[in-house]
This record gives structure tokens, C-alpha cells and sequence, in this order.
């Protein structure tokens, strides 16, 4: 345990040392990602107006996409970019020679720009819950659910998004993919809009694949929009999720390790 | 050890549509190492001689794990190196251009220190390593600078210490010379040299200059279409390949007759070069001897690199 914590300090403190030089492009990534939810929030408050659609009020929406900000914000990954660089330019390689898996750099990687970028994004969240009008009901049940809630799924978007853009030894073309996923992912899960916003059909389809147990049950959760006894369902499914997802992770890895060709390293 | 060792890439067509390309089953495969064999001992400095393209770099990824072999058998100091045990990989260091150990952004103590964590290198090995590889590669004045600042000869000694922190027992270096001057390959090559003598390590090197492989290995191993065609020390490689001796002749001035002692490779009135049968060489000499334009003459071996460059014109067969 102690050796893994003083890898992960190594790897942050790296990382710190890499993205403190590149202020500005850090900047313009986190505004990117910031500044989505409030496109969408804007919207989808503007469309119900005085009234609620799905289920969800003008203060609702205001909640709902100020949480996704910050719920978004522990769990995005850039791994698609990172892994198509990376095998190409043969940096995949040097990684492999390391007796440390290549995760762990990524995932150290991630939570030091998440723990920089924080600094703008906290701000921001504060900055929208005071000029919209957001209609909070966090309960004690409600935020103790939805911490674990939110762990979860930034561990199952992490390990599925990293196993997914193993594609990179696969095709050349994993950016596209990733574009691709990334789509999907907004739509199913509960980014572009609210689960129950969507139409009956969608939101069904939805609840059988990962993606709103990423960010948006959690989101949900926190905003008490379950009972406990659905709630603890949904932890369970979530955990079901976590659990493939790195069985998948495991499986791929094995397959990827043997499908490398160390192209260009 | 390495017994019967074949790795082959499946090759897909290109052009045409995706789907077609993915279903396309009758694509050809390329073999880039084919059924090849040897054995190192702890401590050797191996070379791997051949064209581009001949599977000296894929040989070294399969021994260092980085490829799963076809076919065959690796074994690297007891351990599979694809199953990538974690001691194997402490136990190896892979040194192949010059952005791989080293983080581009943070300065070159920090990449060290980093690989200290990595490779789970105590604090007193640690400092006594950096030390040792700090003066021998001259890194003093380099430690506080980011990678990114360094010329390429001062990145490609930033990227062997790094490399050799953890104090592998085996070190592969793929054209470790490659683009660098003649003063800072001589650098390295010293380095490498002097590592090898200090600590044991045994080194596998594949190079395109000759005079690395010249200077630091004993043994060669040349591989030719995926093949191994030559396995054993440079001077037997030269006679086998290159039965012959050079004789650089220095003339008084006028026409010399030398075309009967040999092949005359190049004359002019004060010089000239002649290639003889490494058998014939004595007669030769004597007949020198007694023409009267000679004043001095010097019998030598062919260069590694004219050795090199003839078998890969004329092949091995001679």
C-alpha cells in the first residue's frame, strides 16, 4: 500500500510538473468542459419555461446540470487522445518495459489536472448557483448515497473509457471512435438531457448500458430523485457495471499485450 | 535463450473500403524473424548486425518482451519475457530514441527520481547509481533542465542514465549512436564499455555504425531476412566473409605494375590499394618488395564496414 502511494505522489508530482507549463491550454480544456452543462442547462431551462418537462423544472434543470458540472468534472478522461498518441509515436512501448501497469500513470495523471483545474471549476459552479435560480433538496441520505455513487462511476468511466481506447492497437482511426463514444455516451447518458427528458424508448434503452450510471445516477441521486430502495438498486446495478468493466478491462489488456506490434518504438 | 524464434505481422491491403480491408482474410503475412537461435551468458556485448528491415529490433522487442514471439521459445534470465513478470522488467532496460525513459517537460532529476519510485530503487542504490552515471556521462550541468532543452546527444546520455538507474543486469540499446556526432558517439561507446566492465551488465546492441559494434562487442550476431546467418566473434566474421587482406602502397612516383599481385582497388602515382587473398598475402608482400617505385607499404584487415557491406551485396556464400 505504501509503495502504491508513494508511486501515485511520484506520477502527481511528475504530471504537476508537466501541466503547470501549459497554463493556458489547461485553461481552455477546463472551459471546454465546464461551459458544456451550461449550453445544455441554458436549453433546457429556456425550454420548459415557467413549467417542467420530464419531470424537471427550470430551478431542476439549474441543479441538475450545475451537479453534472461537478460530477462530470471527477470523472471525464481524455485516454481516447492520450492511447492514439501514444501508439503511433510508439510511446506505448516505453510504457510496457516499466514494471508498473500503464494505468496507474493515467489515472495519476487525470486526478492531478482534475485537482488543478478544481480551482476553476468549484468558482464557476458557485458563480452559476448564485446568478440561476437552482432548486437544491440535498438530504443527508441523499449526499451519503450519492458519494460512493460518484466514485463509482468515475472508476467505471475511467476503466471503460481506458479499455475502450486500447482500440488504438487495433485501428488507427481510435480519435474517431472515441468521438464516436463520445457521443453515445452525452446522449444516453443523461448529459444532453435529463434520462426522463428523454423519450420512453431512449430512456429504456439507456438503462441497459453503462452510461447513466457514470454521471447521471449519481447526479440524481445527490438530488434525492430516488427512493432508497431504488437507490440502493441503482448501487448495486452501478457496482455490477464497475465489476465488468474491469473484467473487460482485463480481458483487453491481455489481448491488446499480444496484438502490439511497437510500431515506432 | 532463444530457440527456433519466429515472429510474423499480418499485412493487410491498403486502400479500398474499411469493411473490405477488415473482412480480408487472404492477406499475406510478413516474417520478420524466422526460426532464429542463441545463446547469451551474463556479462557479454552482443551485436546485432544487418540491413534495415533484417529483424535485429524485433528480435531485441521479443526478448525484452515487448512482442509475443509466433513461434519458439525466449528465455530471459529464466523468465518468459512476454508473461512480463515484474522482476524480469526490473531486471532490463530497453534503450531505443531518445523519449522513452524521460518526461519531457520536468527536469532530468526529476524523470530520475521518478524512475527511482518506478523501479523501486532504495535511497542509498539510488544516489550511488546517480552519482556513478552522473559523472560518467557528464550529466552535472544537465540535471535541472527539462528533456525538452537538450540537444540530441545531450538527451541520448539523460536517456541511457535513466535507463540505468534501476541497474538492469541486461541492457538493450537499439542504435544507440544514431544521428549523434563522431565525439559523442565515442562518448557513449566508452560508456557503454566502462558500464559493462564495472557492473556485469550484459548488452545487446544493433547498430548501423560499425564502429560501435567494432568497439564494444566480441561477439556478433548477423541477421539477414529474418534469419540468423552468422553467430560467433568479428574476426572470425571477417575471415569468413572476407578472405582477404588490403595493402596500401606508397609509390616513389610513375606507372607501377600491380595488377598482377591482386585486385587494384584504387592508384595513382604516390598511392595506391590493392585487395589480395588473405592465402596469397605473403607472396604478395614479397613482390612488392622488389619493385623498385615502392618506398613503403601497410598489410591490413578489410574494415567491419567493408566486410558488412560486401555480404550484404554478395551474401554469405563465399
Amino acid at each position: 500500500m505504501r509503495a502504491a502511494l508513494l508511486l501515485y505522489r511520484a506520477y502527481c508530482a511528475g504530471s504537476w510538473g508537466v501541466q503547470r507549463r501549459y497554463p493556458a491550454a489547461m485553461c481552455i480544456w477546463v472551459l471546454g468542459v465546464a461551459l458544456e452543462p451550461v449550453l445544455y442547462l441554458a436549453v433546457w431551462h429556456t425550454a420548459a419555461g415557467g413549467g417542467q418537462l420530464g419531470g424537471f423544472s427550470g430551478g431542476d434543470f439549474a441543479a441538475y446540470y450545475l451537479l453534472v458540472m461537478l460530477v462530470n468534472h471527477v470523472s471525464y478522461t481524455w485516454f481516447f487522445m492520450v492511447m492514439d498518441r501514444r501508439v503511433r509515436e510508439g510511446g506505448f512501448s516505453a510504457l510496457l518495459l516499466r514494471p508498473v501497469h500503464p494505468l496507474h500513470g493515467d489515472i495519476a495523471e487525470n486526478l492531478t489536472f482534475k485537482a488543478i483545474t478544481a480551482v476553476a471549476v468549484v468558482p464557476m459552479a458557485v458563480l452559476l448557483c448564485l446568478t440561476m435560480e437552482v432548486r437544491f433538496r440535498l438530504g443527508v441520505l441523499d449526499l451519503t448515497l450519492a458519494a460512493p455513487s460518484v466514485l463509482t462511476g468515475a472508476v467505471l468511466r475511467m476503466s471503460l473509457e481506458w479499455t475502450l481506447s486500447l482500440a488504438a492497437l487495433w485501428t488507427t482511426r481510435v480519435e474517431s471512435f472515441g468521438r464516436v463514444y463520445g457521443f453515445v455516451s452525452h446522449f444516453l447518458g443523461g448529459f444532453a438531457a435529463p434520462l426522463t427528458a428523454l423519450p420512453a424508448a431512449l430512456h429504456a434503452t439507456a438503462s441497459w448500458t453503462p452510461f447513466p450510471w457514470m454521471v447521471a445516477f449519481p447526479v440524481e441521486l445527490a438530488m434525492g430523485r430516488h427512493p432508497a430502495a431504488e437507490a440502493v438498486r441503482g448501487l448495486l446495478v452501478q457496482a455490477g457495471w464497475l465489476v465488468a468493466s474491469l473484467v473487460l478491462l482485463r480481458t483487453v489488456w491481455r489481448r491488446a499485450l499480444r496484438r502490439h506490434t511497437a510500431v515506432g518504438g | 535463450m532463444v530457440e527456433g524464434l519466429r515472429k510474423s505481422f499480418r499485412l493487410r491491403p491498403a486502400g479500398g473500403r474499411w469493411f473490405r480491408r477488415a473482412a480480408d482474410r487472404t492477406a499475406g503475412e510478413v516474417t520478420a524473424v524466422d526460426g532464429i537461435g542463441f545463446h547469451i551468458e551474463p556479462g557479454e556485448v552482443v551485436g546485432f548486425l544487418g540491413p534495415n528491415g533484417a529483424g535485429k529490433t524485433t528480435t531485441l522487442k521479443l526478448l525484452s518482451g515487448l512482442l509475443h514471439p509466433t513461434a519458439g521459445e525466449v528465455r530471459v534470465g529464466g523468465y518468459r519475457p512476454a508473461d512480463r513478470d515484474r522482476d524480469f522488467l526490473r531486471s532490463i532496460a530497453f534503450v531505443m530514441g531518445q523519449r522513452q525513459q524521460l518526461v519531457w517537460d520536468i527536469p532530468i532529476k526529476d524523470s530520475l527520481e521518478l524512475n527511482r519510485i518506478v523501479y523501486r530503487v532504495p535511497d542509498g542504490e539510488f544516489r550511488r547509481t546517480r552519482q556513478e552515471l552522473v559523472e560518467m556521462l557528464e550529466l552535472g550541468p544537465l540535471l535541472g533542465r527539462t528533456a525538452r532543452t537538450l540537444s540530441l546527444g545531450q538527451r541520448m546520455r539523460c536517456e541511457i542514465a535513466a535507463s540505468l538507474i534501476h541497474c538492469p543486469s541486461l541492457l538493450f540499446l537499439d542504435e544507440p549512436t544514431l544521428g549523434l556526432d563522431i565525439s559523442m558517439q565515442r562518448r557513449i561507446r566508452t560508456f557503454v564499455r566502462e558500464h559493462n566492465r564495472r557492473r556485469g551488465t550484459t548488452v545487446l546492441l544493433t547498430s548501423h555504425y560499425m564502429g560501435d559494434i567494432a568497439e564494444l562487442c566480441d561477439r556478433a550476431l548477423v541477421i539477414h531476412e529474418g534469419g540468423l546467418v552468422y553467430d560467433g566473434g568479428l574476426d572470425a566474421l571477417r575471415a569468413r566473409i572476407a578472405p582477404f587482406k588490403r595493402i596500401s602502397v606508397k609509390l616513389r612516383g610513375g606507372a607501377a605494375e600491380l595488377g598482377s599481385l591482386g585486385t587494384v582497388v584504387s592508384q595513382s602515382s604516390e598511392e595506391a590499394e590493392i585487395r589480395v587473398e588473405s592465402t596469397a598475402a605473403p607472396d604478395a608482400v614479397a613482390r612488392l618488395l622488389a619493385i623498385d617505385q615502392v618506398y613503403d607499404f601497410q598489410v591490413m584487415d578489410p574494415s567491419l564496414e567493408d566486410v558488412i557491406g560486401q555480404f550484404f551485396t554478395e551474401g554469405l556464400s563465399r
